[in-house]
């Protein structure tokens, strides 16, 4: 039995390496306190969103949301979702190239991307600004949400 | 598979033993000492014959294992040198498929090793056996595809696995062996190795899928073992 164990050391197989891809969005939305000195809002304070033609949620009335990950499809150039925000859905298409990339044995394969172009409604979003169009695994913000929150 | 691994344990205590109840046949010819048909070279000669090997231990044990899906084959070839030294050439071929919870590699590669053994055994002129230590350094080359490995597509869920195919790959290892050959009759011997195997090759530059089996080092590890079960003949 020693034998047959010597003979057949397999490594385990574990995935140990991040591996999530996808665009990251930050909030940076401006309002004003009732003295009208102006703040930067970093997180949303609720949120959902749900990639269109996919039946689940991404975030689901998600509470201090401070970065969203928006997972991009690996078979299409063009992702759109449907994201809400204080009552208002707006809808964010990105246009994006798509890249193969083995990671390892264990952990398989990812695709990352460029990002081409941002289209997007103007509901609760006044802003869409792109801050890095390479979307990595273990990447930085690629997108900023800017918005001014009216007056109230 | 326990009854098979308990038939080749069977098979190595009832060859060893045999080989040592047998009692051999001296016979002096005009050219000099023969034992068991076998010349029995002097001690000053530094030359003292070739041995020439075939595993038979990992090429039962990986068919068995794979269900017959994998098949690998090595041949090892010794030099006698004053029956201390034994420089080595061992060459090696494997073909066929293994899974892994990741992925499936299919694909066939040769292998060699390189090294020199030394026999700890006390010289004696009659004796054909040997203990030995000794180092490798090995290389492998193979064609591969790697099929079924997964894609991290966790949302959209529309590529689930991918396939890369007609890679090739080059490793390097080191090895540090122990063993035994015994002298069973006329030219015929056997014996056995362990093998500690360290990989040189465990970083790669390349983008390409790695292999996670190289032929003739076992499944890709900074470190591995190995055994071998020898039938050889002395020329």
């Amino acid at each position: 039995m020693g034998i047959a164990l010597l003979c057949s050391c397999q490594p385990d197989t574990v995935c140990r390496e991040t591996m999530q891809v996808g665009v990251i969005g930050q909030l940076k939305e401006t309002y004003y306190d009732t003295d009208m000195q102006s703040h930067v809002r970093t997180a949303w304070d609720s949120l959902t969103v749900q990639g269109i033609d996919s039946d689940s949620l991404l975030y689901n009335n998600s509470k201090s949301v401070s970065q969203v990950l928006l997972p991009i499809r690996s078979d299409m150039d063009t992702t759109s979702y449907a994201m809400t925000y204080c009552g208002c859905t707006d809808t964010l298409s990105i246009v994006h190239n798509n890249e193969q990339r083995f990671v390892s044995v264990e952990c398989g394969c990812v695709y990352e991307h460029a990002i081409r172009q941002v289209l997007y409604t103007r509901h609760w979003i006044d802003t869409v600004t792109i801050a890095s169009n390479e979307v990595l695994r273990g990447g930085g913000v690629n997108i900023y949400f800017i918005r001014e929150a009216p007056i109230e | 598979m326990k009854r098979l691994v308990a038939i080749g344990f069977m098979l190595i205590v009832a060859l060893s033993g045999w080989s040592k109840v047998h009692i051999p046949d001296s016979v002096m010819h005009s050219d000099g000492l023969y034992v068991d048909n076998m010349k029995i070279y002097s001690d000053s000669a530094i030359f003292q014959g070739i041995n020439l090997k075939l595993d038979i231990f990992n090429t039962i044990f990986y068919l068995a294992k794979s269900k017959a899906d994998f098949q690998t084959y090595e041949i090892a070839l010794n030099a006698r040198l004053k029956n201390r030294f034994y420089p080595t050439l061992e060459l090696g071929y494997a073909q066929g498929a293994l899974g892994s919870n990741a992925a499936i590699w299919n694909g066939h590669g040769g292998w060699t090793t390189v090294g020199l053994d030394i026999n700890g055994l006390r010289k004696h002129r009659e004796s054909q056996d040997a203990l030995l230590v000794g180092v490798r350094v090995g290389t492998a080359v193979q064609q591969y595809d790697l099929t079924q490995v997964p894609v991290n597509d966790d949302y959209w869920q529309t590529t689930p696995s991918t396939a890369f195919y007609k890679q090739f790959h080059n490793d390097w290892w080191g090895e540090v062996v122990a063993g035994c050959q015994v002298h069973v009759y006329s030219g015929l011997m056997m014996g056995w190795y362990l093998r500690f195997k360290m990989l040189f090759t465990r970083k790669t530059t390349s983008e390409a899928p790695i292999p996670y089996f190289i032929p003739g080092f076992g499944y890709r590890d900074y470190t591995q073992w190995g055994i071998n079960y020898y039938i050889g003949w002395k020329f």
